[in-house]
């Protein structure tokens, strides 16, 4: 069958989302398909790969193949499908709770693995589908079901673990700046490497407090930074900036691209049987061991 | 006529390069060989001893005496001098071992060697375990050439200069031995004969069978397949990953299947504990993966070095709720090949988790092979989708359980693969519409057909058989099986007949054979487990009761005497 041009409709699948009217995740299902619809990866190409958590329901909502994992350990089944098959376009999409809590040990590694993959954490500070406790990436106060005296731990800061790691493409979108939003995912898509984007994507039911307006009124784009700020915009090659603005600055959050690294080998460039041509999907076939036997004498 | 040898010292001493030098020397020579390394979780320091014994017959277990003992340090003479055997030999260190405090049997022979010093004379300390095992093979009848044949093999590559120096030391131990009558001569018995431990059997099966994939977590006893396969992998198409734990091992292998990868992973206890919940996982999701999971003595950290077989009921328990799983047990390392090929078969054509149990002992003894490892011809994926017909249901209702499945990457037969409980079509029953009507069936339907894939499995495996003719039946798993084996033969001569029952495949189970077998008979359990695990999964199933049971959960592993020695009081019992 001859492959046409993608729209985003063929990215849209019949099952309707069960997220909450207004939810921020809707922009970001959205700027994926659109993403793949722009650079014409077809359905049966891709994988997407989710945890557990209302964020983590996305794949559904979409045509590409798909799993929907256990709680924190998309990571490491992505990673699993991109190596057995590297021809497949392999995103992992999931919760700031499933990523940055439970997963953030499969966080941490991924990032310096370099796996060639995006990941993209729908990043509320709150857990929603277990009805509003505290998150990883609640701030300081933030009063939740589990913490009604107000969050007493800083929160995590994943951009700035990211760089730390070696993720070779590190950046923060936002629900509310659609167009920004779909750039970004489009950039990380095509990025030869690990790709974190952390979405700011606001709960509307549990988090009243990272809301959409306070989010509009607390972030900045850091490589378009508001004249008011009075910052240089930043460059992402500059890793070292990029982590000093992996931090809240003048009571500001900041968005945009705080890294990209061209040119560094991934891991499955470098792993030894997939760099002799190996395709462990493909290449499945019964192996004489007479010789491995015969050194064993 | 077997031969035993005990090589004991501290870690560090290189206890086990020694021995594997004088097993290989013999395995090449055409014997039979069994060679277990018992070693402890510490890299200096501590008591370790390798253990050879040999013969022209098959070897099923380690033994129960000494022939000719080697102290590389004085605690080697203390623990294990009792266990020489009449008109044995002992080897000692002397600078570091005195054995006038040591009441060696009658008969033996004690040969003192400075090792250290010669070796440090020809131009290395590290000689000094070639010195030793010259001293060695000169009491037990090996002939030096066949000795330098395995230097060659194993120093060939390092240059001439380091070969030389390796005959040098090997010279002088036999020298330092010659006064001592060797205990029998070794010569040529057969062809060179490979020398393979349980893991390296599971992992050449598993390659053999197209593995692609295997991940894992370091964690002694299961380490040496990850070291194996990384090695050889590479030139065999399997990529190895080692993970950040086992969670995101088992995941990773999940993840690898689900793409169409043969993939494995492999741990011990405590990882296993760690990947139980994605196990469920794939069970839900319908991916089939192979996880070897090689015992040790347990609870938590356990005894790390130790061998025990107290994890039956954690595998057959891995992870919530309910949906197959298979579980094979080898008894060797021949048959740890064949399982290997099994479970990697049986995994992708059941799209469901398959338990390869080992143990310490027979992931870590070598032992050598009695027949050809068979290979496979031709790979049989299951059922899988290549085209698009009509609407494709990837967890559609079957008769076998089994659904037609799609690799990702082909177009048109896209699906989501969930943890969550799902449609014919794959989608999710569990968030909106659980509890609804045509739910309710759909969740049972889906229950039910996962849970056929065991029943479909069961007809094609082999019910297992009775060995021996007449007595009582005792009944074990694993790497005791062999070990039975032989003790029956030696209770066979004092006149005591018994038969044999090895369970290979726990899950599925032939429940209805094992029933008809055991009803009615006399029946015990052997077993290196302190609460009766097996017995208890032979009661759960068949509802028969043992008549009684050897267990050992010390840490070694068993052996004829210890068997024969605790099942004699049981038979008198029986007989009263």
């Amino acid at each position: 069958m001859a492959e046409t041009e993608l729209t985003v409709k063929d990215l849209i699948s019949d099952t309707k989302p069960t997220w909450c009217p207004g939810c921020g995740d809707f922009g970001v299902v959205r700027a994926l398909q659109t993403a793949l619809a722009e650079l014409n990866i077809q359905p049966h190409d891709t994988a997407v790969i989710s945890g557990i958590g209302c964020s983590s329901n996305l794949p559904h909502f979409m045509t590409p193949y798909g799993m929907h994992t256990i709680h924190g350990r998309l990571l490491p089944v992505a990673m699993g499908v991109k190596l057995a098959n590297p021809e497949l376009t392999v995103i992992g999409t999931g919760g700031d709770g499933d990523g940055y809590a439970i997963g953030a040990g499969h966080f941490a590694h991924a990032c310096r693995r370099n796996v060639d993959m995006t990941y993209i954490v729908m990043n509320n500070q709150i857990y929603g589908l277990t009805t509003g406790q505290t998150s990883p990436t609640s701030g300081e106060g933030h009063t939740t079901k589990s913490t009604p005296g107000g969050n007493i731990e800083p929160p995590f800061n994943p951009i700035g673990v990211a760089l730390a790691e070696g993720a070779t493409f590190v950046a923060r979108g936002f629900s509310g700046d659609p167009k920004h939003l779909q750039a970004l995912v489009k950039r990380a898509i095509q990025h030869k490497g690990f790709a974190l984007v952390d979405v700011f994507s606001p709960c509307v039911t549990f988090n009243k407090l990272n809301t959409f307006k306070w989010y509009k009124q607390t972030i900045y784009n850091v490589n378009e930074p508001p004249k008011d700020m009075d910052i240089e915009p930043h460059d992402p090659s500059d890793r070292a900036r990029g982590f000093a603005l992996s931090f809240p600055g003048q009571d500001r959050i900041g968005y945009g691209v705080f890294y990209e690294e061209t040119g560094k080998l991934t891991y499955g460039e470098q792993d030894p049987t997939l760099h002799a041509g190996v395709n462990p999907v493909h290449d499945v076939k019964p192996r004489d061991v007479r010789a491995l036997v015969e050194a064993m004498k | 006529m077997d031969t035993i040898i005990r090589v004991g010292g501290s870690a560090g001493d290189g206890v086990a390069s020694t021995g594997q030098i004088l097993a290989r020397a013999f395995s090449r020579l055409g014997y039979h060989v069994n060679a277990y390394n018992s070693y402890q979780s510490v890299i200096r320091g501590g008591h370790v001893w390798y253990n050879i014994r040999v013969s022209e017959e098959p070897v099923e277990s380690i033994g129960d005496r000494i022939d000719v003992l080697l102290c590389i340090d004085h605690q080697t003479a203390e623990v294990h001098a009792p266990l020489v055997a009449e008109g044995g030999v002992v080897v000692h260190e002397a600078s570091k071992v005195d054995l006038s405090d040591i009441k060696l049997p009658k008969g033996a022979a004690d040969i003192g060697i400075t090792a250290l010093e010669a070796a440090k004379e020809i131009g290395s300390p590290l000689l000094a375990n070639v010195v030793a095992v010259g001293a060695v093979a000169h009491a037990v009848g090996l002939d030096p050439e066949s000795v330098r044949d395995v230097i060659q093999a194993q120093f060939g590559r390092k240059g001439e200069k380091m070969v030389e120096m390796n005959y040098q030391a090997l010279d002088k131990g036999y020298e330092f031995a010659s006064q001592v009558e060797p205990i029998r001569k070794h010569g040529r018995v057969g062809p060179q004969r490979a020398l393979i431990p349980g893991n390296e059997g599971i992992a050449l099966g598993a390659m053999a069978a197209g593995l692609t994939f295997y991940a894992a977590y370091p964690m002694t006893p299961a380490s040496t397949i990850l070291h194996y396969l990384a090695q050889v992998g590479p030139d065999n198409g399997v990529v190895v990953k080692q993970m950040e734990d086992e969670i995101g091992v088992v995941n990773a292998t999940i993840g690898a299947a689900w793409a169409g990868a043969r993939a494995m992973c492999g741990t011990s206890g405590g990882g296993l504990a760690l990947m139980t919940e994605a196990i469920g996982f794939a069970g839900m999701a319908e991916v089939g993966l192979v996880i070897v999971n090689s015992m040790r003595g347990g609870p938590s950290t356990g005894l790390p070095t130790k061998t025990e077989q107290a994890d039956l009921w954690q595998m057959l328990g891995a992870g919530q709720g309910d949906y197959p799983k298979a579980l094979v047990a080898p008894q060797d390392p021949h048959d740890a090949y064949l399982a290997g090929i099994e479970a990697t078969e049986i995994a992708d054509r059941y799209q469901m988790p398959v338990f390869v149990a080992s143990d310490f002992y027979l992931s870590e003894t070598s032992m050598t092979l009695d027949k050809e490892l068979p290979p496979v011809d031709a790979i049989d994926r299951g059922a899988v989708v290549e085209k698009k017909e009509g609407d494709f249901l990837r967890y559609k209702i079957t008769d076998t359980g089994v659904s037609p499945r799609s690799i990702p990457g082909t177009p048109e037969l896209m699906f989501i693969a969930a943890s969550d409980e799902h449609d014919e079509d794959a989608t999710l029953i569990s968030d909106v519409l659980a509890g609804l009507p045509n739910s309710l069936k759909v969740r049972i339907d889906q229950v039910d057909k996962r849970a056929r894939k065991l029943d479909t499995l069961l007809k094609e495996l082999p019910a297992p058989e009775i060995e021996g003719e007449t007595g009582p039946i005792l009944i074990s798993w694993g790497s005791t099986a062999p070990i039975l084996r032989e003790a029956r033969r030696q209770m066979a001569k004092d006149g005591v007949e018994t038969r044999q029952l090895t369970l290979r495949w726990i899950l599925p189970f032939h429940t209805d054979a094992v029933r008809e077998m055991l009803e009615g008979e006399t029946f015990y359990v052997i077993e290196a487990s302190s609460s009766g695990q097996l017995e208890d999964y032979i009661r759960m199933r068949t509802g028969l009761w043992a008549t009684g049971n050897v267990r050992r959960y010390d840490g070694e592993p068993f052996t004829p005497g210890y068997i024969t020695t605790h099942f004699a009081p049981l038979v008198q019992e029986v007989v009263a």
